[in-house]
């Protein structure tokens, strides 16, 4: 194994051969960060609530404000004004006092026509929108509405909520493997804790499962695929997310 | 992504991932570290020796040039009973035999030079032969011990999957920590192989290089004994 002219550097050679290896373990046990942490703090929560304590800040906010909406208000009514003056002051000279009246409304109707008709449609939409998320919610979700009395809800607030179940419900369904499900309408309900950060807090817990455990599975993944969920920033809104009931249908329609 | 999930993970060390192997896979590391141990003794034994010979080559070589006398140099060699190494052991050998020649007498000039080569000759083999030494363990050390590592690793992630085939569910949570587990054989293979692959090729250059110093010296030492005989 070893000759015989290479003894007296055996000592010497293996004395080094272990200092080798005790560094390399060294490094390896170092150099690696073997723990894998995640960035999950409850903390978080804590923040959120001594958010509002600055309250002197928003004090100064106010003083600017009104000074914005005076020239606002004036620049409205100017342009009534000069348009039908000119119009005036060029057809006073023909003597056509039926005209003038009729020409007088006409400029100003279709100038606030398309502006007005366009809020109004906008604000059919957004209405028309929010009956159909409230009649959703209303349909397949009764869990929050109960679970709303808890807190402070006002009738925006659960608009907000209604809102946010949708938007969670939109991107678990975006997640489902559909394929799982087949062409039904099945339905689903799921117990889901969620933490301020979107995050789940717990492991999904179904209460109705469709009858096809291969899609109460898919959902079950795309739950946690979704992690993390969209949720309100508000605490006073959040806590209805706590521990939410969804109703759930893969496919659709609710 | 719960807390249950991170919990086992959370305490994953080299430790840890070292002693929850499943025993074939322990074995492996055994023998890697083992083979590491023995190829980084190796390597550094040879450092010692190949830069001691060529040091020794280089003196050699000086004090021979500089020399006179050659039986002088003969007798300081051989003094103490102590055998020359390395070059100084060409020297040796093929002194002694040409003054045995000498002492004999009535040969021909061809037939002393010839047997000073023979003896040279030997005297090189066995140099040779101990600057050869260890350099087959090390060639085989960086080939074969990334396959053992290999083969460590494959039946670590084997088991893994075994294991995975009773869960309704699989997640990545189930395997990693077994994978995890059966990389390291590959890692350890790869740490004994590296360095004894470095060396083999490096050790086998300085030895081919101290080979060449010798076979000229040879050729020039029985030039001078030819004009002498």
């Amino acid at each position: 194994m070893i000759r015989q002219r290479e003894q007296a550097l055996a000592a010497r050679a293996g004395a080094m051969a272990i200092g080798v290896h005790a560094l390399l373990l060294l490094v390896l046990v170092f150099s690696f960060n073997w723990k894998n942490v995640q960035p999950m703090n409850v903390a978080q929560v804590e923040l959120w609530d001594s958010l509002p304590e600055p309250v002197p800040a928003p004090k100064p906010l106010p003083e600017p404000a009104p000074v914005p909406p005076v020239p606002e208000v004036k620049p409205e009514p100017p342009p009534p004004v000069p348009e039908p003056e000119p119009e005036i002051v060029i057809k006073p000279e023909p003597p056509k006092p039926e005209v003038k009246p009729k020409e007088k409304p006409k400029p100003e109707k279709p100038k606030p026509d398309p502006a007005i008709k366009q809020r109004e449609e906008e604000k059919r939409k957004l209405e028309e929108l929010q009956k159909m998320f409230a009649e959703e919610d209303r349909a397949t979700q009764p869990a929050p509405a109960k679970a709303a009395p808890v807190g402070p809800t006002s009738a925006a607030n659960a608009g907000e909520v209604d809102k946010y179940v949708a938007r969670i419900r939109e991107k678990i369904r975006g997640n489902v493997n559909k394929q799982l499900c087949g062409e039904g309408q099945p339905e689903l309900e799921f117990q889901i804790a969620i933490l301020p950060t979107g995050q789940l807090s717990r492991d999904p817990v179904m209460l109705k499962g469709s009858g096809n455990p291969a899609c109460d599975q898919a959902v079950d993944r795309a739950i946690r695929a979704s992690d993390p969920l969209p949720v309100p920033n508000d605490p006073t809104l959040f806590s209805n997310f706590r521990n939410l009931k969804l109703k759930f249908s893969p496919n659709g329609g609710g | 992504m719960n807390l249950t999930d991170i919990q086992p993970a959370a305490d994953m060390s080299i430790v840890s991932l070292v002693t929850g192997a499943s025993v074939p896979v322990q074995l492996v590391m055994l023998l890697l570290l083992l083979t590491s141990l023995a190829s980084w003794w190796y390597i550094f034994i040879k450092v010692f020796v190949l830069r001691r010979a060529s040091e020794e080559a280089e003196d050699f070589e000086e004090t021979f040039w500089h020399s006179s006398d050659l039986d002088q140099l003969y007798q300081g060699l051989t003094a103490g009973r102590r055998t020359p190494k390395g070059m100084a052991s060409l020297f040796e050998a093929g002194y002694r035999e040409f003054s045995r020649l000498k002492r004999q007498g009535g040969l021909d000039a061809t037939v002393t030079t010839e047997s000073v080569r023979r003896a040279m000759r030997a005297a090189y083999n066995r140099e040779m032969d101990h600057l050869d030494a260890h350099l087959p363990f090390l060639a085989s050390v960086g080939s074969v011990s990334p396959y053992i590592g290999l083969l460590g690793t494959v039946w670590g992630i084997m088991n893994a999957f075994l294991g995975l085939s009773n869960v309704a569910q699989a997640t990545l949570t189930q395997v990693a920590p077994g994978i995890a587990e059966a990389l390291i054989a590959t890692a350890i293979g790869l740490f004994a192989a590296i360095p004894a692959v470095i060396a083999y090729n490096r050790f086998a250059s300085s030895v081919d290089r101290l080979a060449v110093r010798y076979e000229s010296f040879t050729e020039e030492f029985t030039n001078i004994l030819h004009r002498k005989a």
